[in-house]
């Protein structure tokens, strides 16, 4: 374990390292347990976040992307999910909080946005009323100063017709209008960090960059910190500081979004990229990923993405690949990668146990 | 939020409005001629003219009921034809018995199923869930009248704790809920009378609320930081369809647990009536019926 710095001493090296990142996510598992099985959700993940950055999660459909984030919100039901390791978020360890704090932290200090819009709204009251409620909820203030102040939060994300918007119900709105009330919801107490699952994908693609680039520049003018969640690797490649990939709950590649996007390491995050319609021959037909995403209730022993990596030799089936930094705090699990030149490197041909003979 | 509450009461017009059209023809339709029946068959035509100008019934229907119904809406329910009496007064003294039980079982069917209905919902697959649940499926599945006369044989026959039948001295005018020697009498009735509703309202306020609290937007209000308590409540207090007195009422009017009840037997003034066809005290019991039943059996 010598040569496998956490990311964490990596990170804070160019800084010193007095400097604590505002987000500390270490060692996260999930599961989820019922009689008949146990899903494993998340199973150990790690990551820094500092104050005013964004990191883009990306991932497939099942990967653990929103059980992560709701996590570190504490919303999965008590009893039948088991958090393992620490998430913290500036001086509060959210696994050990009691549960009145844990309210208070949740739409003031970190807030959510949902991927539905359609649904994510309470239809029975109006959108001032939600946005207001959330308001006195956490800043004790009377109900004309809340609707004041969620007048001007729907100013802020440029909903047209404020004053008569903050009294229409939900399915009154489109779902662009409905997310940005949904956005205004979560801001309306100013988190420091603020947790986005897949904001965009429920609504076309015009409004999807509109909502994104509003989502960017309110989180620059906030200087919030921002987990966002997406499908769209050309989303992330526009928002994010950081990018993490998910697969079967673990992150298996993390790093600075430039050397994730443009100089993936893993396999999955290879294939993943030259699956996009993106930047590609129009001749040349689409390379999908072959196989499924494992099944999270029996994960299998060695690298999860193995049964579907076309790199995949004996060694991969033994044991998960522990994670591999680089200078500049490129993260990589596979046992085909190694370090050069403070550098990662794919190789083919290599096995894990030559790469510990490896000069550090 | 009171916009819709207020929107759903306003809804309840219309409908109102169709039950009592439909209740008006029927007895308009039903055979048989009120004055002829009041009068002995030798009763000269112009007599009988003179009647049906009394009782307005040589009017087109139409006018017929639109007088009907103005009167009722100003509390004049008129006159049986059939023993002359104001209707009013006669509801009224067959209701009083039914109120002094009915009323108390509304309020403790209501309150206990809206409780045990949270407890479950938020409980789901729990003990205590199962509990609850237990007695709701208990409640709507005994007969009434089969768990009444085990209350009186446990109760009053066997242990001797609550009188078998019969009602306090002062009758249903001067009952007294505080007073025991009244009281008692009234406990057996409310059980049975309580515990069907209670079953129904029970099993209905758990599974709309646990459907509920399974949508999406349950997350959304807790990730706003609100607390677990007001998440719950709001839904209750809105738009839960199984809390309505109106379904204890239409119970109690129509249920044989008021057979200990001694002195007028509620069910039976309407039955009475109805056997002859004496139209305003019928159109009453449709109209107590219509206002017991809209929207609110579900
Ligand atoms: N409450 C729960 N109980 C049991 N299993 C759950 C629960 N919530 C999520 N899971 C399981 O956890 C796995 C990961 O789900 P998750 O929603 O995090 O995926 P995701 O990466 O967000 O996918 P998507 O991109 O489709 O949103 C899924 O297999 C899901 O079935
Ligand atoms: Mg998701």
């Amino acid at each position: 374990m010598n040569e496998m710095r956490s990311p964490d001493t990596l990170a804070s090296e160019p800084h010193g390292a007095t400097v604590e990142p505002y987000v500390r996510v270490k060692d996260l598992t999930v599961r989820f347990v019922s009689r008949e099985a146990t899903v494993k959700a998340v199973n150990g993940v790690s990551f820094d976040l500092d104050k005013g950055q964004v990191l883009c999660v990306i991932g497939e459909s099942g990967s653990g992307k929103s059980v992560m984030m709701r996590s570190l919100l504490r919303l999965h039901p008590k009893k039948r999910t088991v958090i393992e390791g620490s998430m913290r978020v500036g001086a509060d360890e959210i696994t050990s909080v009691s549960d009145k704090k844990m309210s208070e932290l949740r739409g003031s200090t970190i807030s959510m946005i949902f991927q539905e819009p359609m649904t994510a709204l309470d239809p029975l009251y109006t959108i001032g009323d939600q946005i207001a409620e959330t308001v006195m909820r956490h800043e004790k203030i009377d109900r004309d100063a809340a609707w004041k102040r969620a007048l001007e939060l729907l100013e802020l994300v440029r909903v047209p017709s404020p004053e008569r918007r903050l009294k229409a119900f939900p399915h009154e709105l489109s779902g662009g209008l409905r997310q940005r009330a949904m956005i205004a919801v979560a801001l309306s107490c100013r988190p420091s960090i603020l947790l986005a699952d897949e904001p965009t994908t429920a609504l076309d693609a015009s409004v999807q960059i509109q909502v994104l680039v509003l989502l960017r520049k309110l989180q620059r003018e906030m200087g919030m910190s921002m987990i966002f969640v997406t499908h769209d690797l050309g989303v992330a490649a526009q928002i994010a500081d950081k990018v993490a990939v998910m697969y079967a709950g673990r992150i298996i590649e993390y790093g600075e979004a430039r050397d994730v996007l443009m100089h993936p390491q893993h396999p999955y995050t290879k294939a993943m990229l030259s699956s996009t319609v993106k930047d590609q021959d129009k001749g040349k037909p689409l390379e999908a990923i072959a196989g499924t995403p494992p099944d999270l209730r029996a994960l299998p022993d060695g690298c999860s993405f193995a049964p579907r990596c076309k790199y995949a030799g004996p060694d991969c089936k033994v044991a998960m690949p522990d994670p591999l930094i680089d200078g500049r705090g490129h993260m990589v699990r596979c046992s085909k990668v190694r370090v050069m030149g403070g550098l990662l490197m794919f190789d083919e041909g290599m096995a894990r146990p030559e790469t510990a003979l490896e000069p550090a | 939020m009171w916009l819709y509450a207020l929107r759903r009461l306003l809804m309840t017009i219309p409908i109102l409005l169709g039950v009592t059209i439909i209740c008006f023809a029927l007895v308009k339709l039903a055979p048989g001629d009120p004055v002829q029946n009041l009068v002995r068959p030798e009763t000269p035509p112009e007599d009988i003219a003179k009647l049906r100008a009394y009782y307005g019934l040589d009017q087109p229907v139409v006018i017929q009921y639109f007088v009907w119904l103005w009167r009722v809406l100003s509390g004049d329910l008129g006159t049986s034809i059939a023993n002359n009496a104001p209707v009013a007064s006669e509801v009224l003294r067959a209701f009083q018995n039914t109120i002094v039980i009915a009323l108390i079982s509304v309020v403790l069917a209501f309150f206990a199923s809206m409780g045990l209905g949270i407890i479950a919902a938020t409980r789901q697959g729990g003990l205590v869930d199962r509990f609850v649940t237990a007695i709701a499926v208990f409640g709507i599945s005994v007969p009434t009248f089969w768990l009444a006369v085990v209350l009186v044989i446990v109760f009053a026959v066997n242990i001797n704790w609550l009188p078998a039948t019969g009602m306090g001295s002062g009758g249903s005018h001067d009952f007294n809920y505080f007073d025991w020697e009244d009281f008692k009498f009234a406990v057996m009735p409310i059980i049975a009378l309580a515990l069907p509703p209670l079953g129904i309202m029970t099993r209905t306020t758990r599974s709309a609320l646990s459907e509920i609290l399974n949508q999406d937007f349950i997350l959304t209000l807790r990730a706003k930081g609100l607390s677990e308590f007001s998440i719950i409540i709001t839904p209750c207090a809105t738009s839960c369809p199984g809390l309505s007195p109106c379904w204890v009422c239409n119970w109690a009017t129509s249920s044989a647990a008021r057979c200990w009840w001694k002195r007028s037997l509620p069910g039976q003034a309407p039955a009475s009536c109805s056997t002859r066809p004496s139209s305003p005290a019928t159109s009453r019991c449709c109209r107590a019926r219509s206002w017991c039943s809209p929207r609110c059996s579900s």
